[in-house]
C-alpha cells in the first residue's frame, strides 16, 4: 500500500495572482524535483489546464488529480477533484459558465493563461476570481453527482473561507477539510484534515502537503483514500524543498 | 467630497494615497457584488480586510476603502493598496454607521 506524498492545491498560470512561470510543464518538473507523488490542479473557477497537466504528468511518472477551486455564491473557496480530466473539464465548464460576464483587466490582475502540451498559449478574457452563481450547498450536491470529492478550502484563513463568510462551518459530509496550521485540527476534530500549499508560484509547491495511503497509485484509488480519511497532513515543507 | 474629508472623520489612516475626489460610496461584504455594482471614483465600506478587496477596488477604479468593526488588516492588503494607490482607513464603527457618515459627506 503506497504512502503517497500529495499536494493537491496548486494553481497554474490560469490563476490571475500567479505568474507565467507556473506553466503545466514547469509545475510537473518542479513537483517531481521536490519528490511529490501526487499533485492536484485547482485553478480558480475553471479547469482549462487540467487535461494538459494530467497528460504531461503521465509521461513523467507522477499523478495529477484534475480539480478546481470554486468560489461559491457566498464567496467561500472549496476544492473539488475528479478521477478523470474529462469529468473535470465538463464540470469546470459548468462553473466557468456560471461566473458573471466581467472581463479580466490583465494590467491590474495579470493574465489568465491556458497553456497546452506544446506550450502554445491562449488567454481567458472572463475574470476568473469572481463568484459562481452556485451556493456552497448546491455545489456539494453537484460535485457528488459528478463523483468528485468536496473539500472546503483553507477553512482557518481570514479570506475566502466558508468559516469567515458564514461565521461557522456548516455540518456536512465533507470528504475532508483543508487546514493551513496544525493548531486548527482540534477545532475541527469531527472531520478528516488535509494540508496543501495553495501555491500560486512554483517555489511554494510542497510548502505544506499530505501523506495519502492509497491502495494503488491511481486517481480512483487516491480519491477513495481521501473519502476514507487515509490522509495525514504535514504542515512543514517537503524534505527535498530547498 | 475628497479623500482628506474621510480622514477628518477620525478614522485610523492605514494608507494615504493622494487626495482624489470621491463621488460615490458602496457598502458590501461580498466582493463579487462590489465587482458587479460599485461605481468608479467611489469609496468602499466593508469588513473584508484582505488584498483581494484592493484588487476589486482597483478594477472598479475606486479611490478608498474603509474597513469597519476594527477588523485586523493583513500586511499584504496594505502592500497591495500602496501599489494600487488606494487609500485605506479603519474604524470601530460598523458598516451602517460608517455609511451614514459617508452619506452625509457625499450630500454636503
Ligand atoms: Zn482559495
Ligand atoms: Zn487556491
Amino acid at each position: 500500500m503506497p504512502n503517497l506524498k500529495a499536494d493537491l492545491h496548486i494553481h497554474s498560470c490560469l490563476s490571475t495572482c500567479g505568474s507565467l512561470d507556473n506553466s503545466p510543464q514547469e509545475i510537473i518538473s518542479r513537483a517531481k524535483e521536490i519528490g511529490l507523488d501526487v499533485i492536484g490542479i485547482a485553478d480558480h473557477n475553471c479547469t482549462f489546464n487540467a487535461e494538459t497537466l494530467f497528460n504531461i504528468a503521465k509521461q513523467k511518472g507522477i499523478i495529477v488529480l484534475p480539480g478546481i477551486e470554486i468560489t461559491s455564491s457566498e464567496e467561500a473557496h472549496l476544492l473539488a477533484f475528479f478521477d478523470s480530466p474529462q469529468k473535470a473539464k465538463k464540470f469546470g465548464q459548468i462553473i466557468f459558465d456560471s461566473l458573471p460576464d466581467i472581463e479580466n483587466q490583465p494590467e491590474k490582475t495579470g493574465d489568465q493563461v491556458i497553456c497546452d502540451e506544446d506550450e502554445n498559449i491562449e488567454f481567458v478574457d472572463k475574470y476568473l476570481l469572481n463568484a459562481s452563481k452556485f451556493s456552497f450547498d448546491k455545489l456539494f450536491t453537484m460535485i457528488k453527482d459528478y463523483g468528485g470529492v468536496f473539500i472546503p478550502a483553507h477553512i482557518d484563513r481570514a479570506s475566502f473561507s466558508i468559516v469567515i463568510q458564514l461565521g461557522f462551518l456548516p455540518p456536512m459530509r465533507y470528504d475532508c477539510v483543508e487546514i493551513t496550521k496544525a493548531e486548527s485540527a482540534n477545532q475541527y476534530s469531527e472531520y478528516n484534515h488535509i494540508a496543501n500549499s495553495d501555491a500560486h508560484y512554483l517555489e511554494d509547491i510542497g510548502k505544506r502537503y499530505s501523506i495519502i495511503e492509497a491502495e494503488e497509485a491511481t486517481p480512483e484509488s487516491i480519491l477513495k483514500a481521501i473519502r476514507e480519511g487515509k490522509i495525514t497532513p504535514v504542515f512543514s515543507p517537503i524534505t527535498n524543498l530547498k | 467630497m475628497k479623500i482628506s474629508d474621510i480622514e477628518k472623520l477620525e478614522f485610523e489612516v492605514i494608507n494615504m494615497a493622494g487626495d482624489a475626489e470621491v463621488t460615490s460610496a458602496y457598502t458590501s461584504d461580498l466582493l463579487s457584488d462590489v465587482m458587479g455594482n460599485a461605481q468608479e471614483n467611489g469609496v468602499l465600506i466593508t469588513i473584508q480586510a484582505h488584498k483581494n478587496t484592493v484588487a476589486v477596488a482597483s478594477m472598479k477604479d475606486m479611490k478608498a476603502i474603509i474597513i469597519c468593526n476594527n477588523r485586523e488588516i493583513e500586511d499584504d492588503m496594505l502592500d497591495a493598496a500602496k501599489d494600487e494607490e488606494i487609500a485605506i482607513f479603519k474604524t470601530k464603527l460598523n458598516q451602517f454607521e460608517t455609511s451614514f457618515l459617508i452619506g452625509k459627506l457625499l450630500n454636503a
